[in-house]
């Protein structure tokens, strides 16, 4: 047990020094672009930084891990820039990818509540609510803006959630990448990643969730998608349930598939792909197609190592 | 009703279905207007399954006219005949069960299974993939008496590691290990060990993989061991039965090979892709939905 503690901490504390290392390919105003596209990307990059932060920082008490602290200082001093705050009112229609900083900073206290009522005008426009999405994006929305503390006027988290594809029960041996995209998404949206028991996940509609989670797990597993195995391991954290077999051997393959660099490999990660390339377009490749997977796996091994830590009665790390 | 049991109206309807198209399917003629005596055995076999494992119809109306036709299909010449018998002893072992019971007799049939009997029993298994590997034909010789009681087989384990990332070659090793291990679900003394929960919580998710690229008969296989496991409580047992039910055409046949079919190059497939390709593949779907919804049936201990 000891020795699977051990690994777990260690591929987070590897994964960290990565992101680590290039936390300044993670900053949208550091580079001149024309492409918007390509600063929504590095925004959005942002905010998942910034959702490990937030969640780490829920999760420890006392002093927090110098290098997510130094990731909410680069966070921080890209808010800070008026040209940053300014893109949540000029273009509404990323709002959530923008407003992601702000919440992020607020929930681990670095900013005031300053900018609220700034942010809050843009909601009661109606716009950012009122745009059409699916439901688990709308589960998303809610989320978010639960965590801002904003006021606002959208369906209930159980009306939404019978919409979603989870809840429908889907037949597994149909579901794309994108549909298990939308399961994991979910159950972190309605357990707000794993902080609250959900009241909508009881019985026999949660055993039949858990079902999915063990089973999508092992089938991820079985085709080497250490994305998607990571977000499966978030959920089992969120449920605060471990199935037997499927998800110690989904750390063991996880903590054997870390590159020595201490990245996680994204799907399309390739190293053929990658020895063609010179210098710069090696680091900007390695970090665009791994950044998410190695974040998501940073996160969710070091929730599940606090979690199992604190169960065996021991003393956690960090 | 068992509580094991999935028996449903969908899973009889679809066995009336199944039914209905093998016995148009007897019509069905090779180039020389004559069924092939192989497709002749998978109609038997597939009506079979219908009737006892599926509609539980006791009359065995469409089985027992069959079980006659099924014998004129077997060539004169003995030495033809034998060459056709050997090709898939399994399936000839099983017809021969089927007209047993209905007391219809074919001394070639009966021929045959002695001679292969005699074959057996003085053949020594050279390892444990050939054990595995005719323990079916000796299973079903067995049940039909014509070979000694049968050993204990050995549950082979491999680490879940290595389980996860088996390929096709070494799944099916390890489906006919089960199946031999667990006599088709008789034995199951002893097997309350740490690889059959790793099995239980693995075999599921190799059947989707399977599922999800259509390899059907691989992941059919699968679903199969499950219940040879007695893994009745597990959810994906009546999920995988819903995925199978899903797969049956408006006529009553299984699967959706159009794609498949295209890519084929023999003329005997495109031409009669009814006999060679779907025949035996509804006979494995309906053997495997009779297993998974009906536990009490168990095709080689059937007759």
């Amino acid at each position: 047990m000891a020795e699977q503690f051990d690994k777990i901490y260690h591929c987070y504390d590897h994964a960290l020094n990565w992101l680590e290392e290039r936390k300044e390919l993670f900053n949208p105003l550091a580079y001149e672009s024309d492409h918007a596209s390509s600063d929504i990307y590095l925004t959005k990059a942002l905010g998942e930084l910034g959702l490990l932060c937030m969640l780490y920082c829920r999760s420890v008490d006392g002093e927090i891990d110098p290098r997510i602290a130094r990731f909410l200082d680069l966070i921080s001093s890209i808010w800070e820039q008026a040209d940053y705050q300014e893109r949540i009112m000029r273009r509404p229609e990323y709002f959530q990818i923008y407003t992601m900083v702000y919440i992020v900073l607020r929930q681990c206290n670095i900013i005031p509540e300053t900018n609220k009522p700034l942010i809050q005008r843009v909601i009661d426009q109606g716009y950012v609510i009122a745009t059409e999405t699916t439901p688990m994006r709308m589960l998303d929305r809610r989320h978010m803006l639960d965590c801002g503390k904003f006021t606002y006027s959208l369906p209930a988290y159980e009306d939404i959630y019978h919409q979603t594809l989870l809840a429908r029960s889907p037949e597994l041996a149909y579901l794309t990448d994108n549909d298990v995209y939308a399961i994991t998404h979910t159950l972190f949206y309605l357990t707000d990643f794993g902080r609250t028991p959900s009241p909508l996940l009881h019985g026999e509609h949660l055993a039949k969730v858990q079902w999915i989670i063990e089973t999508l797990l092992g089938l991820y597993v079985r085709r080497k998608n250490w994305d998607l195995v990571g977000e499966l391991l978030l959920d089992c954290y969120c449920l605060h349930w471990y199935p037997e077999v499927i998800f110690d051997l989904a750390w063991e393959t996880i903590t054997q598939c870390q590159l020595p660099d201490g990245s996680i490999p994204g799907p399309r990660y390739s190293q053929e792909q990658l020895a063609t390339l010179d210098d710069t377009a090696s680091l900007h490749y390695c970090f665009e197609e791994n950044y998410h997977t190695t974040i998501v796996n940073a996160l969710t091994c070091f929730l599940t190592y606090q979690e199992l830590k604190t169960s065996a009665n021991g003393k956690p790390k960090g | 009703m068992d509580s094991r049991s999935l028996v449903s109206e969908q899973v009889r309807s679809a066995g009336a279905r199944a039914r209905d198209w093998l016995v148009a399917a007897q019509k069905l003629e090779g180039p020389d207007s004559t069924l092939n005596p192989r497709h002749a055995f998978q109609i038997l076999v597939g009506l079979w399954i219908c009737e006892q494992g599926l509609i539980e119809d006791q009359t065995f109306a469409c089985t027992s006219a069959y079980t006659h036709k099924v014998c004129q299909c077997i060539p004169d010449d003995t030495e033809e005949a034998m060459e056709f018998l050997y090709s898939d002893p399994a399936l000839v072992l099983f017809s021969l069960g089927i007209l047993r019971f209905f007391d219809v007799h074919s001394s070639q049939i009966e021929l045959f299974a002695t001679k292969i009997s005699e074959l057996l029993q003085e053949h020594a298994d050279q390892d444990e993939e050939e054990a595995n590997e005719l323990f079916l034909v000796r299973f079903l010789l067995r049940r039909l008496h014509l070979h000694a009681p049968l050993p204990a087989y050995t549950l082979h384990e491999m680490p879940a590691g290595k389980l996860i990332d088996a390929d096709d070659a070494s799944v099916s090793m390890l489906v006919k290990n089960i199946m031999a291990a667990t006599h088709y679900g008789q034995v199951t003394r002893g097997m309350e060990t740490n690889f059959v929960q790793t099995l239980n919580s693995l075999l599921p998710v190799i059947m989707f993989d399977y599922f999800r690229t259509y390899n059907l008969e691989a992941g059919m296989q699968i679903l199969r061991c499950m219940r040879y496991l007695h893994m009745y409580e597990n959810r994906s047992r009546g999920a995988g039965l819903h995925f199978l039910l899903a797969q049956q055409q408006t006529d009553g046949h299984f699967g959706f090979l159009a794609y498949e079919l295209n890519q084929l190059k023999t003329t005997e497939h495109l031409t009669s892709p009814d006999l060679h390709v779907y025949l035996p593949l509804t006979v494995s779907f309906l053997w495997t939905i009779a297993e998974t919804a009906h536990p009490q049936f168990v095709l080689t201990q059937s007759f």
